[in-house]
């Protein structure tokens, strides 16, 4: 295992009992996921696109994930425009077996936070992505 | 709960792990935030201020340590306390969030901090 790869794995399993949670954003890919730098989190949410490759690659993620025995794996179906994407999202989940902790609705305020270079949340609280969000801490909250 | 975000460049993971920080430290309090990608970009969804950016330190991968216990089991151990971790490489973010940012082979930054 690369060293980078040992580092983050080791430092979420060292820090854990620094907060109540940790929330780790991980390098972008299935790197991380075959080197098992992440098998030791408690929860993955894998984050998806209403296309075909994204979704594709969302099922290989969550493979690899359910390999390495992560408790709770969940889908985050992103940028949704319409019913049509979040149709093609659900089907496509139900057909691997693989819940969807939210529906998050494609969203200028996200475009226009990053423009001004402030969080997504500061921007503007009430956006729909952001609630969507919420649904998310919910859950962690009452788990 | 350890909670990791992951997905295709550009599908949104950094966005939503930034925001669900937020969300998570203001119902929970204290909410550690680790970037393990190389592009620093969760800073700016957690909404720190650019300048507060570039004082970022990397952590390099030398934190870890590969070791041998007592029995001879390979353990990862920290290389130094979790208090001088937060000094040298922690970054204070909105609502009380504590940022640390992994350094990568690829960067050149990665190692110097």
């Amino acid at each position: 295992m690369c060293a980078s790869h040992r580092a983050v794995r080791g430092l979420i399993v060292e820090l854990t009992g620094y907060s109540k949670h940790t929330v780790t954003d991980m390098e972008a890919g299935l790197e991380h996921l075959k080197r098992g730098t992440a098998k030791n989190v408690d929860m993955m949410i894998i984050v998806v696109e209403p296309y075909y490759r994204s979704l594709e690659a969302g099922m290989r993620t969550f493979k690899l994930a359910s390999e390495l025995n992560i408790k709770h794996l969940y889908v985050a179906s992103n940028k949704i425009s319409n019913n049509d994407d979040r149709e093609a999202i659900q089907n496509f989940c139900k057909k691997y077996s693989m819940p969807i902790i939210s529906d998050i609705p494609y969203d200028n305020n996200l475009i226009e936070a990053e423009r001004n270079e402030m969080a997504p949340i500061d921007y503007n609280h009430e956006a729909p992505s952001i609630k969507a969000i919420h649904q998310i801490s919910d859950w962690i909250v009452a788990n | 709960m350890r909670i990791a975000t992951v997905g295709k460049g550009g599908a949104g993971k950094t966005t939503i792990a930034g925001t669900l920080a937020r969300i998570l430290a203001r119902k929970e309090n204290k909410i550690l935030a680790i970037d393990g990608d190389p592009n620093p970009n969760l800073a700016l969804t957690l909404g720190i201020p650019r300048n507060d950016i570039n004082n970022i330190n990397f952590i390099p991968h030398t934190v870890m340590k590969l070791e041998e216990d007592d029995f001879g089991e390979k353990i990862l151990k920290m290389t130094l306390s979790e208090g001088d971790l937060f000094k040298k490489y922690g970054t204070k973010g909105p609502d009380n969030i504590d940022l640390i940012v992994m350094g990568h082979p690829a960067d050149g930054t990665a190692g110097s901090g």
